[in-house]
């Protein structure tokens, strides 16, 4: 009797603290933070806590009585507590590349999160960012997402998704070769924390662009110089310059710098191992080394596809590389090319090809 | 005490053995019965791990520890039969083959010693199915004929064991007195001994059933090999109706019965098995209970075939991956499927989903069911592509089994798909093992849908960025071999790329996995990939590195003697006889290594290791002069070759390089007869569908490159016989009416005129022109012209060579009038105007004009071709023959300094020659 009555109490104290438990779990925002965060987060790189402040350069999160501060560019997510289904969805849906479903979504939760303005911000900035990437594969949609991306800069200018904003902003601008609007956000850009070495590296994409490869190296050399050994902006400087090596034509330096940064970035830091791969299957390409740059192309394509631009990017040099007379497999270009136009179908590499 | 503690280490799965084993555990008089038990349930490596400890323990009794390698043989044979993977299952084999040998070596008069024997046969036949089960996960008709063939080699083999066994254990039976008494322990030896004779007999003949599989139905192989099956169970069964072995050549019985369409003799017997009550019997009556399922499905009662299927699973629901399961798996899809046309709309669904359900669990074993499993998984289950709305909202999980599945229907643009959607599913920035898992199986998937570079990227980085992984050295491994599939596959272009990326890899993955079987094969990768460039000592190197407890250390040796062979002949090329020697010394060591292991290992006589080992030890024997020992080498295995019904392409391209040495030690035997029949015989054979055409140009070159080696080794003696067995040899070619070609009278006339036979050269050639010139059918096909003009004008270069200059002038003209455009007349033409003056009958200025005009117009076009260098080489020896060496030695040092590549190697070293001919 004892023993039965011993049960049933254990029985009712687990369905009283597993409730108790859902709850404190749920009451609580959660940041992830990027891989290679310096803020220290828990084993799975997050921090919980309750979101207090969030500007340009830091969100301030509270847990008990003490405020943790992590610098903006280390904020990969986060899951606020309240947030509306609809936000997750729309970030299930953009998982699964549904990118238009997924604006819809994120303009919706928008809305709906209207009382709670970091997740409103949160919303809106995902709904903005997903359709300036929609835009880069699809010409059609540049005028509308740049306004949407001007509206929501002026809207959160001191939120703290404007970086990523102004640098959305300012491909849309670059892929439309409007140089004095890229100028204009880039300004903008080298105010905030930490933008002044994203506005360099625009700027020398710039240059790039109206054929200044040697000011354009001579800008790269200064950032390198500037920039930390390892650091991701280091890293994206010396992928730029191995660009304009390979205009240049001065392959065997390109290759070398670029299988540097391979080397020493993190194997799976998808956004620049895809561009690193890019830039070294441009530069066998230009150097007539067809087989090493589909090897090169095919890293991005197996993994890193990821990284959408890169991807469709990738995609289309392979079918470009398969057709080249040392591999003549056309066959496969032309499935290749099938990808791109299922995958991407408004790509403007199927038009045009990357240049 | 040893034996306390590792009982009490032992995993509680095994507790359930221990609790009724327990105390034959811990007395060694019954160890070998708790090893038994231990393997009855499946627990082999505990059983494996017993006896090492009972090795190691100092409280073992002698007479036990002499018996442990026979229990380990016995151990790994049957851990071999229950393995799912036909190469672990291989492995298995080998090992246990080195453990139950060593015991008979050891202990011959052993009472253990005699099931050894059979073991060792059982051995034999355990490799046989175990090729065949290999051979329903062939890639491709020839690879399967490939295992067929190889599993009846290995079923001649066990049958022989068995017979070997038969013989030696009767005469064991017959020494035993005829009364024994019942205490005495010799009763229960000679027992053991009858017990072990039944078994070889009785197995002997379940060979011959399993050989007949091998065969298609109804051919004349397997309906007579189930003939002599039916008398010999007959007889087994007569002589031991009161033994289980009696009743299991009863079932074999109603098997073959049922093969041959007596189904109702086949059930008569079934039905009888199955009515006996005793449970030792069980294990027979699992096996009958699936042959009356199979022999209803015949019957077309479909529905009651079904109902046994079921039964039979129920019954035996931990049996899942056995053979038996397997089949009863197979025939339950098969009946439901036969009943599908009285069937609609939801019923007839549900049937088809429980019929490819079950079809799933076949196939996901190999098995000789897997192949028609998978073509009826691909008509009811058929796997129309995915899109991308399909697939994506899948997580990680259900992307990896439908991926898995996907692989098993052979679906693989399906399963790539699915595959890429698991690895970004699995985020590899968090969680890289996971992602790992489905990036390896990528690399499976895209190697099998050809898709060679992308399994080679996503392989390499598997492999090299994560090291320590899992699935590191897997991958690693399919990387390696998708880079060899792409270096033959694209074979445009600078194909450096992809032997050096290739070599590469095979480095790092011998560095990073030395002791692992990737690791070996990153060794034989990397030598070959060396021999292909020429740097033998580096390939030599790389082969003796193979572990050799590696499956691959008999492929290694191979390859090593066979590198070593070569390294001799560059040795022999620079006039090195003592090293070449060394060489040829090493090369003979390794490859007769390699084969006795492949002989122990009773490789069969077609098996394509043996043979290509065996070839290769021919061409080393047949060019330092012993070609009786070739053909000794050789002439079993060619007659092994020609006995196998219907050979593969692979096949044939294996046993035409058999004939084609045999013919080489032919003719330097001075057997012409002979060989002019294997001639005739590879002509029949095809090679690997090549032309006849081609075969005779493989001929031809192999005739060059022994008179080569000959010439290099400076063997006078060896090289005028060789050249005189040569001629005689043509000459009888020649001579022979019956089965003559267009290829093989102009083959045999071009090597005539080589060997400086011009005369007979000349009158083949007349005689070709006379007869196929003529013949409006040859002249039918649009490459006769062409093929016309070549005779012809090899007839102006033999009546050159005879000195009947003014005859081979005028028949010259006419060719070139007609060939206005044509290169070949035109050397002919330089060739004929040095040969005129060089018998003054016309002036070296004449013939120096000629060829440098001729080079002038070659060097317009693009690309320049072969005869290019040729004309300015034959150029600078008609300035020489003036007199001009100044001019000479200007106008070769131009061309040599010119020209990016003179062309082959031999043309090379010709300039070479010459220019230090003429000094500086």
């Amino acid at each position: 009797m004892t023993l039965r009555r011993l049960r049933a109490w254990s029985t009712l104290a687990v369905s009283l603290v597993l409730p108790l438990a859902a709850i404190s779990a749920s009451l609580a925002d959660v940041v992830t933070l990027t891989p290679d965060a310096v803020t220290k987060g828990d084993s799975a790189g997050k921090i919980r806590g309750t979101v207090v402040a969030e500007s340009p350069t830091k969100v301030d999160i509270k847990l008990g009585q003490s405020v943790t501060s992590i610098p903006t560019n280390e904020v990969a997510d986060i899951e606020y507590d309240g947030d509306p289904p609809s936000l997750e969805d729309a970030k299930s849906k953009e998982a699964q590349n549904a990118l238009a479903e997924a604006a819809d979504l994120y303009k919706k939760a928008a809305t709906e999160a209207a009382s709670k303005p970091f997740i409103a911000e949160d919303a809106a900035f995902g709904q903005v960012r997903v359709v300036g990437e929609m835009a880069l594969n699809d010409p059609g949609r540049i005028a509308e997402a740049t306004t949407l991306l001007e509206k929501f800069s002026q809207t959160y200018k001191n939120g703290r998704h404007i970086g990523l904003t102004l640098e959305s902003l300012a491909k849309l601008q670059l892929a439309k070769e409007n140089f004095n609007g890229v100028e204009q956000t880039l300004a903008q850009l080298a105010k905030l924390p930490g933008g002044d070495d994203r506005a360099s590296a625009y700027r020398v994409k710039i240059l790039m662009k109206k054929g200044s490869t040697d000011q354009a190296l001579a800008e790269l050399d200064k950032v390198i110089a500037a920039s930390g050994e390892g650091s991701a902006r280091r890293r994206d400087a010396v992928i730029a310059k191995a660009e304009a090596l390979v205009n240049l034509r001065k392959f065997a330096e390109a290759e070398t710098l670029l299988k540097g940064v391979i080397k020493t970035a993190s194997a799976e830091d998808s956004a620049i191992q895809s561009a690193a791969h890019n830039a070294l299957g441009e530069c066998y390409r230009a150097a007539g080394r067809p087989k090493e740059a589909l090897y090169a192309f095919l890293h991005t394509d197996m993994l890193f596809s990821k990284e959408k631009d890169e991807h469709a990017r990738a995609l289309a040099r392979i079918a470009q590389l398969w057709r080249d007379p040392q591999l003549n497999r056309p066959d496969r270009a032309e499935e290749v090319l099938e990808r791109l136009k299922q995958e991407y179908p408004r790509s403007p590499y199927l038009s045009t090809p990357p240049k | 005490m040893l034996r306390r503690l590792w009982i009490a280490g032992l995993s509680t799965v095994v507790l359930f053995v221990l609790a009724t084993q327990g105390r034959a555990a811990d007395d060694p008089r019954l160890a070998a019965d708790f090893i038994q038990a231990l393997r009855e349930r499946g627990y082999y490596d505990v059983a494996l791990q017993y006896l090492e400890a009972l090795r190691l323990d100092p409280e073992t009794p002698a007479a036990l520890k002499k018996t442990l390698e026979f229990e380990e043989g016995r151990t790994l044979i049957e851990e071999a039969t229950h393995a799912s993977d036909p190469d672990v299952a291989k492995i298995k084999l080998e090992q246990a083959k080195v453990k139950i040998e060593a015991f008979v070596k050891a202990n011959p008069d052993l009472p253990q010693t005699t099931e050894a024997l059979v073991e060792l046969a059982n051995l034999l036949y355990e490799r046989g199915r175990n090729e065949v089960d290999s051979a329903g996960d062939a890639r491709g008709a020839a690879d399967k004929d490939v295992r067929l063939a190889a599993a009846r080699g290995y079923y001649e083999s066990a049958r022989n064991a068995y017979k070997g066994a038969f013989d030696r254990l009767n005469a064991k039976l017959a020494a035993y007195p005829k009364y024994i008494p019942p205490e005495d322990s010799k009763k229960l030896e000679r027992e053991r001994v009858r017990n072990s004779l039944m078994q070889a007999e009785l197995h002997k003949s379940v060979v011959d059933y399993y050989e007949a599989q091998t065969h298609p139905a109804g051919s004349k192989e397997r309906i007579a090999l189930l003939q002599k099956g039916l008398v010999e169970f007959e007889e087994i069964y007569k002589r031991y109706r009161q033994q289980l072995a009696g009743l299991t050549a009863r079932m074999w019985q109603g098997k073959c019965f049922e093969e041959e369409g007596k189904l109702g003799e086949a059930t008569g017997i079934y039905k009888e098995l199955l009515d006996h009550t005793d449970p030792r019997l069980l294990a027979l009556q699992k096996q009958v209970a699936y042959f009356r399922i199979i022999v209803a499905g015949k019957r077309g009662e479909f529905a009651r075939a079904v109902d046994e299927c079921a039964e039979w699973l129920r019954n035996f629901p931990k049996d899942r991956r056995s053979y038996e399961a397997l089949g009863v798996r197979f025939e339950l899809a098969k009946d439901l499927i036969a009943q599908l046309p009285s069937m609609t709309g939801t019923e007839k669904e549900k049937t088809i989903r429980a019929a490819t359900d079950s079809l799933n669990e076949v196939i996901r074993v190999v098995s000789p069911f897997k192949p028609e499993a998978i073509e009826l998984l691909q008509k009811y289950r058929p796997n129309a592509a995915l899109s991308a709305a399909d697939i994506s909202k899948l997580n990680y999980d259900d992307a990896m089994i439908q991926g898995t599945q996907a692989i098993s229907t052979l679906a693989y643009e399906n399963a790539i798909a699915l595959l890429k959607l698991a690895t970004r599913r699995a985020d590899a920035a968090r969680d890289a093992a996971k992602a790992n898992r489905a990036r390896y199986m990528l690399a499976y998937a895209s190697i099998m849908s050809k898709r060679y570079y992308e399994a080679a990227v996503v392989g390499e980085h598997v492999g090299r960025l994560y090291p320590k992984d899992e699935w590191a050295a897997k991958s690693a491994d399919l990387a390696m071999q998708a880079l060899v599939e792409a270096y033959n596959a694209y074979t445009l272009g600078n194909r450096t790329v992809d032997l050096e990326r290739l070599l590469d890899l095979a480095r790092y993955t011998a560095e990073t996995w030395p002791d692992s079987e990737q690791g070996d094969n990153g060794r034989v990768i990397g030598g070959q990939v060396e021999v292909g460039r020429g740097r033998y000592a580096e390939a030599i190197a790389s082969f003796d590195r193979v572990r050799p407890s590696s499956s691959k250390w008999v492929d290694g040796q191979n390859a090593s003697g066979d590198a070593h062979w070569k390294q001799s002949l560059i040795y022999r090329e620079k006039g090195d006889a003592k090293a070449a020697e060394a060489e040829v010394q090493q090369s003979l060591a390794k490859l007769n290594t390699a084969l006795k292991a492949r002989r122990d290992a009773n490789a069969p006589e077609t098996d394509p290791g043996l043979v290509a080992n065996s070839c290769d030890l021919a061409v080393v024997n047949l060019e330092t002069g012993k070609p009786s020992e070739a053909l000794k080498l050789l002439d079993p295995i060619a007659k092994k070759l020609a006995d196998v019904p219907k050979r593969s392409p692979a096949m044939n391209t294996a046993y035409t390089r058999v004939l084609s040495s045999i013919l080489r030690a032919h003719v330097a035997t001075g057997k012409v007869d002979q060989a002019i029949a294997d001639m005739k015989t590879i002509e029949g054979v095809g090679g690997a569908g090549n032309s006849a055409a081609t075969l005779y140009l493989e001929l031809g070159r192999l005739l060059e490159r022994e008179i080569e080696t000959l010439q290099k080794r400076g063997d006078k003696a060896g090289l005028a016989r060789t050249e005189e067995a040569y001629q005689k040899f043509l000459k009888a070619l020649v001579a022979t009416k019956a089965g003559q070609t267009f290829q093989s009278l102009h083959w045999a006339a071009d090597n005539l005129l080589k060997l400086g036979s011009a005369r007979e050269a000349s009158e083949v050639y007349a005689n070709l022109l006379d007869t196929y010139g003529k013949d409006p059918q040859f002249l039918k096909a649009s490459s006769s012209a062409a093929q016309i003009s070549a005779i012809r004008i090899k007839q102006v270069a033999a009546l050159r060579t005879m000195g009947n200059l003014s005859e081979a002038e005028t028949l010259l003209n006419d060719v070139i009038e007609q060939n206005k455009r044509s290169i070949g007349p035109l050397m002919e033409k330089g060739f004929l105007l040095d040969a005129k003056a060089e018998a003054k009958q016309g002036t070296w200025i004449t013939a120096y004009n000629h060829w440098k005009s001729l080079a002038l117009k070659l060097a317009g076009m693009s690309p320049k071709p072969t005869q290019y260098s040729e004309a300015w080489y034959q150029a600078v020896v008609a300035l020489q023959k003036q007199g001009q060496v100044d001019l000479a030695r200007s106008t070769l040092r131009s061309v040599m300094k010119l020209s990016t590549s003179l062309g082959s190697p031999e043309i090379q070293a010709k300039y070479e020659r010459l220019a230090k001919q003429l000094g500086k």
